[in-house]
């Protein structure tokens, strides 16, 4: 779910823009075999270039995978995908971890980071599953990629788990937590990648009413062009606000302040967010863990003033949300104009890949 | 066998009605109630748990009297769900439905016990619960007992080992190590003897007030979990949005620490090691909770004891309020004409000593001890600004510079 969260504006934005000079993106990677340590997130790129976060080897690293072209018909539907997966890789579901899942939206294929085993002796892989549901596995050797190492991440015993990635516009955006200093950073990288030392992060803060500011952790994060042609950053923060930050403030070395947009209510930990239009109207869908999904209006989200004074419990843009999935969507993304794709944790425990007509 | 009895497999929720009881005050539940697994002459397992209060035992015996069918009445043995008991919410624990269904089994009194003999053999690897009122003092049945409650009614967890190996893994230490906490304290290090699974962190570490009600998601619940390369390290993050001034959770539900309040965190050691064995042990660690820390830490008010030149004693800082342990232990560096000095860190005295031993021996010189401006307080304040900046007093954030430097002379010696 972490690459194509741009409305539909925005994707005619991108097929102009960054997808224009095509060849030339898979061109820039190199045959061998990446040394990818662990898998997190996933994001698409143009070319079906697959964008894979290792926050173990703190990298980030470019895959082609050659699936550009729409690979038949149908929305994919697996139940008990779990289990189906850790039989394909010979051990108990308890022992497969299924990190994140992003739908390529040149060819439909659904491609997920999976954790086999624990510990030292963990195995990362990445699978693809097909539109008619077949699970294979996406071959890490041999084939053409770029590594981009992400600085300072690793020092001794400090790690940064990399919470959200995503690429928009020739650049790639991505969001992650220290496991010591409490700072939230965001690289942007562009791509192809380059030779010299990655920027460093950029650090986000948010307002809380006016009066205090403090750096927090991104959750999740999406991008919105508004009605005044400006594109935006949409961040949901793990202690609810929704913020927005305008993309070319976010430049390396600034102290960016997002506007909170939205306050979501206690106990909402958002998991993943995507944008979408639907009858003329754009929203943003969010996954989170404990409030099911929720539609939240994004109309007019650039102009929204900020929430600068105390609020009861929700404020800002506007939301519902869909109780029909309280609590247990785990997995979201995109999928087409009119459907997304979400991995449904079940009451028996094991989850189903499932198409979701975008509300 | 006058004690040996059936417990049934039905949903006693229904037959029984659920109502809620009244609220009282529970101790911190006891971790140190054991568990033994195992074997009968058949080879197939059978669960000892000792150390359950004698009141407890006596009703459950009084009971088997009765009906041999009613042994899970008052102790509730159950495979751990999807969704463990401590995640349900406040709905989900008063519905009947929700609460677990208990394995098919027998129940034998034991002298300081309770023998639980499931009839199937249970999975490999699986988490078991056991559930029975912690005082012995409840005379409802089960799920009256249990409902709206069940979190405090958890006495026990425990894992059937993959194989019959024996766990080995154990808790080496919790930070900050002091018995003070501020009220806004932002994390715990907590450091295992060995690799550690993923994914059980937030069922497995809990905090308790000190009325044994456990607090309501203290935690900033990452899917990801903030280990340490080697996956012996976990950082456990307290809700930024239970800590910051004016956000919803915070107003809603209030600070996770209250101050003047006392605190368990626990560690339970159904908690896999990577190779998926229990721990050796649970962790315990109590602590009070002191009022909010929002002043940044200053390099001036540290204290620095130089040592002598041709000894290897240490260079040590004391620092007037306890630092974050994992970025003492990076953060810091003595410098000797601009090249870092190797050598080992200690810290001490609940974090607020520094010491550094050299690899050879000082010589007679100037150095400095160059310090990231990164390095926090319990309180996440770091050496740049607070936690939370109040923009009502005026922070210039622009000139602040990443390292800070305190140079100081090892004399020669006469």
């Amino acid at each position: 779910m972490r690459q194509t969260r741009m409305g539909i504006a925005m994707i005619a934005l991108l097929a102009a823009t960054s997808l224009a000079p095509a060849a030339d993106l898979t061109a820039s990677l190199q045959v061998g075999t990446p040394d990818i340590k662990s898998v997190g997130p996933l994001a698409f790129g143009p070319e079906g270039i697959l964008f894979v976060g290792d926050p173990q080897g703190a990298a980030v690293f470019a895959i082609a995978t050659w699936d550009a072209k729409s690979a038949g018909e149908g929305i994919p539907r697996v139940e008990a995908l779990d289990a189906k997966i850790a039989g394909l890789l010979g051990v108990t579901p308890r022992d497969l971890t299924i990190n994140d899942m992003a739908v390529n939206p040149l060819s439909g294929q659904v491609y997920l980071s999976v954790t086999r085993g624990q510990g030292p002796n963990a195995v990362p892989f990445i699978l693809r599953v097909d539109r008619t549901g077949k699970i294979s596995e996406v071959p890490l050797k041999d084939v053409k990629f770029s590594k981009m190492p992400l600085s300072n991440a690793t020092v001794r015993n400090r790690m940064e788990a990399i919470t959200d990635l995503a690429y928009f516009n020739g650049k790639l955006y991505v969001a992650g937590l220290s496991n010591e200093e409490f700072a939230s950073r965001l690289r942007v990288i562009a791509f192809p990648f380059s030779k010299e030392e990655p920027p460093a992060g950029i650090e986000i803060y948010h307002g809380s009413h006016g009066r205090f500011e403090t750096n927090a952790p991104i959750r999740t994060f999406t991008f919105y062009r508004g009605a005044d042609n400006e594109d935006y950053l949409l961040a949901a923060y793990t202690c609810t606000p929704l913020v927005r930050i305008p993309l070319k403030d976010i430049q390396p070395g600034a102290h960016v302040k997002g506007v909170t947009v939205a306050e979501l209510g206690n106990r909402n930990r958002p998991l993943d967010m995507i944008v979408y239009q639907k009858g003329g109207k754009t929203s943003v869908l969010m996954a989170n863990n404990s409030r099911g999904l929720m539609k939240i209006t994004a109309e007019n989200i650039e102009k929204a003033p900020g929430i600068t004074t105390r609020v009861a419990d929700k404020a800002g843009q506007s939301y519902e949300t869909l109780e029909q999935f309280q609590n247990n969507v785990v997995q979201l993304d995109r999928y087409d104009d009119s459907h997304a794709l979400v991995l449904l944790r079940t009451e028996s425990g094991t989850y189903n890949l499932e198409p979701l007509p975008l509300p | 066998m006058r004690w040996l009895l059936t417990a049934a497999l039905m949903c006693m929720a229904s037959a029984m009605g659920c109502s809620s009881p009244p609220p009282r005050a529970m101790p911190v539940p006891n971790v140190r109630t054991e568990v033994k697994i195992l074997q009968d002459a058949e080879g197939n397992e059978v669960f000892q748990l000792v150390g359950l209060h004698s009141g407890l035992i006596q009703r459950i015996r009084d009971r088997l009297d009765e009906d041999n069918n009613a042994g899970s009445e008052f102790l509730l043995v159950a495979m751990r769900g999807p969704k463990s008991a401590t995640k349900r919410t406040q709905a989900e624990q008063a519905d009947c439905s929700a609460l677990p269904t208990p394995i098919l089994g027998t129940y034998t009194i034991l002298p300081d016990g309770i023998q639980f003999k499931p009839r199937y053999p249970v999975s490999r690897g699986a988490v078991v619960d056991v559930y029975g009122d912690p005082l012995g003092q409840i005379t409802q049945k089960f799920p009256d007992w249990a409902a709206g409650r069940f979190t405090d009614m958890l006495v026990r967890s425990f894992v059937i080992p993959n194989k019959w190996e024996l766990p080995t893994t154990r808790v080496t230490a919790v930070y900050p190590s002091a018995d003070v906490l501020p009220e806004n304290l932002l994390k715990f290090y907590i450091h295992f003897s060995a690799p550690m699974s993923r994914g059980m962190a937030y069922d497995c570490v809990k905090l308790f007030d000190a009325e044994g009600k456990e607090v309501e998601m203290p935690f900033l619940e990452l899917p990801e979990e903030l280990w340490d390369p080697s996956g012996q390290r976990l950082t456990l993050l307290l809700d930024p949005g239970r800590i910051k001034s004016e956000l919803l959770p915070r107003r809603e539900v209030g600070p996770a620490l209250q101050k003047g309040g006392r605190y368990a965190l626990v560690v339970v050691e159904s908690w896999l090691d990577a190779e998926g064995k229990p721990l050796t042990v649970g962790f315990r660690k109590e602590f009070t909770v002191g009022p909010p820390d929002t002043v940044m830490p200053r390099v001036a008010d540290w204290q620095m004891h130089v040592p002598p030149a041709n000894s290897r004693k240490p260079l040590s800082i004391v620092f007037p309020e306890p630092l974050d342990h994992g970025l003492l232990e990076r953060v810091l560096s003595v410098v000797r004409d601009g090249k870092t000095i190797s050598g080992q860190v200690r810290i001490s005295d609940h974090e607020r000593r520094w010491h550094f031993i050299p690899d050879t021996p000082w010589t007679a010189g100037d150095y400095a001890l160059v310090v990231e401006t990164i390095l926090e307080d319990l309180a996440g304040n770091n050496l740049k600004k607070p936690f939370e900046v109040d923009l009502l007093q005026h922070l210039d954030r622009a000139n602040v510079p990443e390292t800070e430097s305190l140079p100081f002379r090892i004399p020669q010696l006469r």
